[in-house]
């Protein structure tokens, strides 16, 4: 949806699913859309590089979230939110309404 | 003028900071180096910050960093020196707490020239949003250092920390100054 005015579609896939979730990392990013991990990664350090995001390492995962000392994070949550209305109601079913609950270790699915 | 290895700082900060004024590019000390200078010392830095305040570009910086002897580290935007362990950093702009510009820019002269830097009370709201919004307690700490060390606008950071509806910690804060 904003693909010509960010660049990338890439790009506007971590930032749709960060809002969502408020944090995410390469691969889970990467399973959500059946991408590869390579260039969702590349957008996740481009936009940190931008202060866009930033990163904490959790055990030996990079985790991202929204920077709130980015000067433009509301109008950019407020556009993202806007887009996604315009998405296919699967795919905002899909981004706003995954499991966030916790899963005991090794239970089966 | 003296050489890179013997700056201090706030010397190299500045020398680096005029050396790009002089190409039209304008940066601004941020982050734990401005916490350094204010808080005259009780906490060190090895990372300068200077903020591209107008996003001049990061080719024209790079082109004057290596004139001025540094080399570009593998992550962009990190530069280092072989004649100093301190390393310049230069974040995106905009220049901004919260959500507002910052305007207020304070200066500092030495013989290296002449470092912009954020003010005491923009200094201490920098770290006030890592303490906000990360619950970070080195931030809270930073913040009492500088505000303990200067004059500063108290109802300025009162009123951005209720605009950031982080009014319980800001009297956290309040109640640990001297």
């Amino acid at each position: 949806m904003l693909e010509e005015l960010f660049g990338s579609k890439n790009r506007e896939r971590v930032l749709q699913y960060i809002l969502a979730n408020n944090q995410g990392y390469a691969k889970e990013i990467a399973d959500f859309y059946e991408s590869s991990v390579d260039p969702i990664q590349k957008q996740l350090e481009r936009l940190e590089l931008g202060s866009i995001l930033v990163s904490q390492t959790v055990g030996r995962t990079r985790l991202f979230t929204f920077n709130p000392r980015y000067a433009f994070k509301h109008e950019l949550e407020v556009l993202l939110l806007k887009a996604r209305d315009f998405y296919a109601p699967e795919e905002i079913e899909r981004l706003t309404k995954q499991r966030k609950r916790p899963r005991r270790t090794g239970k089966p699915l | 003028m003296k050489s890179i290895k013997n700056m201090s700082m706030e010397e190299l900060g500045a020398f680096v900071c005029s050396a790009l004024e002089q190409e039209g590019i304008e940066t601004v000390l941020s982050g734990g180096c401005c916490v350094e200078i204010y808080s005259n010392g009780r906490y060190t830095s090895d990372d300068i910050d200077l903020i591209d305040r107008f996003n001049g570009g990061h080719r024209k910086i790079k082109v004057v960093m290596e004139k001025l002897g540094f080399t570009e580290y593998k992550m962009k935007r990190y530069f280092v020196h072989e004649d100093t362990s301190l390393f310049i950093e230069f974040p995106r702009g905009p220049l901004g707490v919260g959500d507002a510009p910052i305007q207020d820019i304070s200066k500092r002269k030495s013989e290296t020239g002449i470092l912009k830097l954020l003010t005491p009370t923009d200094c201490i709201k920098d770290r006030l949003a890592g303490f906000y919004y990360w619950d970070d307690e080195q931030n809270l700490e930073q913040a009492i250092w500088v505000a303990n060390e200067n004059e500063f606008d108290m109802s300025a950071i009162e009123k951005w920390s209720k605009d950031e509806g982080e009014v319980e910690k800001f009297e956290v804060f309040k109640k640990r100054l001297i």
